[in-house]
């Protein structure tokens, strides 16, 4: 301690910052004036240290009071923000001490407590609210931001009443902290302030958690004759309308198309250039309003998946009228938005577009294949699946080879579905092609939809190709040519060294056997639970519970006793589906597992097996580490509906702190009291 | 993959929240809520491509699959933008060109130690590592020395990219005319030329691999610029200690513009330089632990 105590009082900053760092090794109380000391150190170093070290001992050490003084003090600063530091980050742990503190703290030092009171919780809302009307506007400002960051009905509440606050400085603090806090807020509420000059814009802002209709002719209202300064606040409150639902929604739905020339040369000008949630925002308003200038904007958005959902209803709702806007709006755009643009516009033109739209779509497209943008021909191979002629697959052939394996693979899905409607054309454009490699993998599957003998003896020699993922891609289009041939190819396949050829090799075995009246590649699949490799197991477990394989049980209940989690799960899912009567015997030990995907496969089965107790042991995984299995076993619980579920749910749900869970036990709850209602 | 027609799988909020927990134990990267739809979206392809079924199946692929490393590594990929640029953040490099390379000239030079070690952390598609070779070489004060940049990242596909060195258009949005000559054209973009390439080399590694980072050596500057933003509070100091570990005493940590120690570490200390602010490992914490 000695040592500590001389390097904080010398010279060295690191030095005091190590011997800050080694008070809180000593687990010794009596070090607590020393790290008082460090938090007011004159180095920032070590006065962060110091912070550091009092959140994991003031507790324990009996600080919290000493922190409290020092946020209070006035003559160091330094001294003040870090305990305020710690004092914010020990958070509930720290209400108490400051809520007995207020009343001894002097005015002009309160509104410091109670800025640490907001990272405290819910204790301290009530006083927070009386403090909000404080005579010293500085409490009074801290104590609604505070309020702002705890939340809630009361906190709420109390910012609510200060909407018609004299002092604007409150009215601006009572609308950010109820916009930060995402709350609902009546249009009566906002309506005065929209005239008020010093809040109209947060004001504006705040309509987007309006429910009512009427915020939605305000905010149009306010794009129409407003400057472009609060174009993108509107924006983003239409945006967060919309996102809500509800009657104001569909009232922005239902006027969107009657949008006025300056409400759209606004959004415009936000979904080209505007801040990010705005762009967003605007560019949905503009895709209901049908406005061509959205669907550039819309292309980029939609290349990042940043286009919610509902935007791109809008689009889809829009139907073939967008197609030839797309088009055109692609030529401007970066690569990556010139692929969504067609990916779009070939989407669209599946709902009956007329002849020549489908014409121009084909043309775009078509000289698009000359691209050297991997992103760009993937989408023009995905495309032209659906829309290419017999014409176009020598191109698709061409641009396999030409770009990554990537494309290849999308050009050789578009071969597969053309060959469909022109297996001439598609042959001819294979003939004589060596399918070597990666390149070769993705034209298999078209070689393997033209059939015949000619694919099989293509197919059969992909099957030896050096690259796996070539033989990969050969067992896969082995369903294609069907039959015994193609059993005893995935059979073989069954052997390959690679895991994932094997693991192929089961699927299509499963899916061979599934198609035939015969039992098709069930040998295999049995032989396939003895693999070296676990995944090939499991996938056969699968495929021979899929087809309630009874000969397999007594394997698949030695897999599960083997206790390997990826193994066991899949042979327990198995014995589930089969209803195997010996899996009762495995689920108890199964329950204790150390995996939980384990545990919660053998919740399922128990909770899916009419047998006595069945809720009373779901229900111990309520308390089981895991959110996830407590999430199953709440859900399953729900599904059981009996009374005794109903009851380990209610015992659970107060101390279940994980959202997820908390949301499971809540509609499972709710679903048994209507199952009993 | 359709954009426009929900096609393929849903992602349920419990395997979108397992998926990101998994990620974040594996490489420290932490995704936010609204993130959900893009992992949907990006991994559904994942998905469709391994021949699975849904998502949880997905997640025992990650969990169980002899190779799950290596997908873990391919979700990631698909999840993060990578895109970066030549000469991005050019006040700092600045910093870096005109206060840091000639200190570093100075102390090391003084030492007798003729040996330049940068780390390019988080590197990408390699043209912030290409950047710091440029601005060395052109600084002419390491002439003769051993000089080094490294640069990593978790995805393979963009180390391989980082290797090659060959660009598009856009990665030369922000770089100055002057450094053209550091290009050669080719079929397939711009090629950083051989004397610039041989100074840097490119290797796959997941910054929370502490143990693994010590194949770089000891470096006198570690770049890790707009990296830790993905990285969760605990991660963060995770990495930050290895960044302390790897500087040499003195060595400099530049982060990006948004980026800062404040409750991570005080280990570094913090160095105001004409144009920029950068963190410093103190001098004389040789063999010292942060």
């Amino acid at each position: 301690m000695k040592e500590i105590e001389d390097a904080l009082n010398g010279e060295d900053a690191e030095a005091r910052r190590r011997a800050a760092n080694l008070l809180g090794r000593t687990d010794d109380p009596a070090t607590g004036p020393l790290l008082v000391r460090a938090l007011g150190d004159e180095d920032w170093r070590v006065r962060k240290e110091a912070a550091r070290v009092a959140v994991e001992v003031a507790v324990e050490w009996g600080l919290l009071p000493d922190l409290v003084d020092a946020i209070v003090q006035g003559e160091n600063v330094g001294l003040r923000n870090a305990a305020l530091e710690a004092l914010e980050r020990l958070g509930p742990r720290a209400a108490n001490a400051l809520l007995v503190a207020l009343p001894r703290v002097p005015d002009g030092a309160r509104k410091f407590l109670v800025v640490a009171l907001g990272y405290a919780g819910g204790a301290g809302v009530d006083r927070l609210a009386e403090l909000s009307t404080d005579p010293d506007p500085n409490t009074a400002q801290a104590a609604l931001e505070a309020l702002a960051r705890i939340g809630g009905a009361p906190a709420e509440a109390a910012l609510r009443s200060h909407l018609t606050a004299e002092d604007p400085v409150q009215r601006v603090a009572a609308l950010e902290g109820l916009e930060r806090l995402e709350a609902t807020v009546s249009f009566a509420e906002l309506e005065p302030l929209l005239d008020d000059r010093l809040v109209r814009r947060l004001a504006l802002r705040t309509l987007g958690y309006c429910a009512e209709p009427r915020a939605v002719g305000a905010l149009l209202e306010a794009l129409s004759d407003g400057p472009d300064t609060i174009a993108a606040e509107v924006s983003v409150a239409l945006g967060r309308l919309l996102s809500r639902g509800g009657a104001a929604a569909r009232e922005l739905e239902a006027r969107a198309p009657s949008l006025d020339p300056a409400a759209r040369t606004a959004l415009r000008k936000i979904a080209s250039v505007g801040p990010d949630a705005a762009r967003r925002a605007a560019t949905w308003v503009l895709l209901l309003a049908r406005d061509h200038a959205a669907l550039a904007p819309a292309a980029i958005l939609a290349a990042e998946d940043r286009l919610a959902p509902p935007a791109l209803r809008a689009i889809r709702a829009w139907g073939a009228d967008a197609i030839g806007p797309l088009l055109d709006a692609r030529e401007a755009l970066p690569p990556y938005a010139q692929a969504a643009a067609l990916e779009m516009a070939s989407e669209l033109a599946v709902d009956g577009a007329p002849d020549d739209t489908v014409e121009a779509l084909r043309e775009a497209l078509r000289a698009a294949l000359g691209t050297d943008h991997a992103a760009v021909a993937a989408a023009v191979c995905d495309s032209l699946g659906r829309w290419a002629e017999a014409s176009d697959a020598a191109a698709l052939v061409d641009i396999a080879q030409r770009l990554d394996e990537e494309v290849a693979a999308r050009a050789g899905h578009a071969l597969e579905r053309l060959a469909a409607r022109a297996p001439a054309a598609v042959d001819a454009a294979l003939e004589g092609l060596p399918l070597e490699g990666r390149l070769g993998a993705g034209l298999l599957p078209a070689v393997a939809a033209l059939g015949g003998t000619a694919a099989t003896d293509r197919l059969q020699a992909a099957l030896n190709a050096d690259d796996p993922a070539a033989r990969r891609a050969a067992v896969i289009a082995l369903p294609r040519l069907g039959g015994v041939v193609a059993a005893e190819l995935a059979g073989f396949a069954l052997a390959d060294e690679d895991v994932d050829v094997q693991v192929a090799a089961v699927r299509v075995l499963a899916e061979l056997n599934e198609a035939s009246d015969e039992p098709l590649g069930l040998d295999q699949l049995r032989l396939a639970l003895r693999a070296t490799f676990e995944p090939v197991v499991a996938a056969a477990a699968r495929a021979l519970g899929a087809i309630a394989d009874a000969a397999s049980a007594p394997r698949l209940r030695e897999l599960v006793s083997e206790g390997k989690p990826s193994v066991a799960v899949a042979a327990m899912e198995a014995l589930r589906t089969m209803d195997d009567p010996a899996l009762d015997d495995l689920l108890v030990e199964a329950l204790g597992a150390s995996d939980e995907e384990l545990v919660k496969e053998a919740l399922r089965a128990i909770a899916r097996r009419e047998r006595p107790r069945r809720a009373a042991r779901v229900a111990l995984a309520l308390e089981h580490a895991a959110w996830d299995v407590r999430q199953l076993a709440a859900r399953l619980l729900g599904e059981i509906g009996t009374e005794d579920a109903a009851a380990a749910l209610h015992k659970r749900a107060p101390r279940e702190a994980d959202r997820l869970v908390r949301d499971a036990i809540e509609r499972s709850l709710s679903a048994i009291g209507e199952g009993h209602g | 993959m359709s954009i426009l027609f929900d096609s393929g799988p849903r992602l349920e909020p419990d395997e979108f929240r397992l998926l990101r927990e998994l990620i974040n134990r594996f490489c420290g990267m932490e995704f936010s809520d609204d993130t959900r739809f893009i992992f949907e979206r990006r991994l559904r392809e994942r998905v469709r491509e391994l021949g699975l079924g849904d998502f949880t199946q997905y997640y025992h692929h990650l969990l169980y699959h002899p190779n799950s490393k290596a997908e873990i590594e391919a979700a990631v990929d698909a999840l993060v933008t990578n895109e970066t640029y030549f000469f991005r953040e050019e006040y700092q490099l600045r910093a870096f060109r005109e206060e840091i390379l000639p200190e570093l000239r100075e102390r090391l030079g003084t030492a007798g130690r003729r040996h330049l070690t940068i780390w390019s952390a988080g590197c990408s598609t390699g043209e912030e590592a290409y950047t710091i070779a440029m601005l060395i070489h052109e600084s002419g004060l390491f002439r003769d020395w051993d000089v080094r940049v490294f640069g990593n990242d978790i995805s393979r596909r963009v180390v391989a990219i980082a290797r090659r060195g060959v660009y598009g258009s856009s990665s030369f949005r922000a770089m100055p005319e002057r450094y053209e000559r550091y290009f050669e054209e080719t079929a397939g973009g711009r090629r950083v030329i051989a004397s610039i390439r041989q100074m840097c080399h490119f290797g796959h590694l997941n910054l929370l691999e502490r143990d693994r980072s010590a194949l770089i050596g000891r470096a006198n500057v570690v770049f890790c610029r707009n990296v830790l933003i993905y990285f969760d509070d605990a991660a963060r100091r995770r990495v930050i200690d290895t960044f302390y570990e790897r500087l040499q005493p003195g060595g400099f940590l530049l982060l990006g513009h948004s980026e800062s120690l404040l409750n991570t570490t005080t280990a570094f200390e913090l160095v105001h330089l004409a144009t920029d602010m950068v963190y410093r490992r103190p001098v004389g914490t040789e063999g010292e632990t942060p």
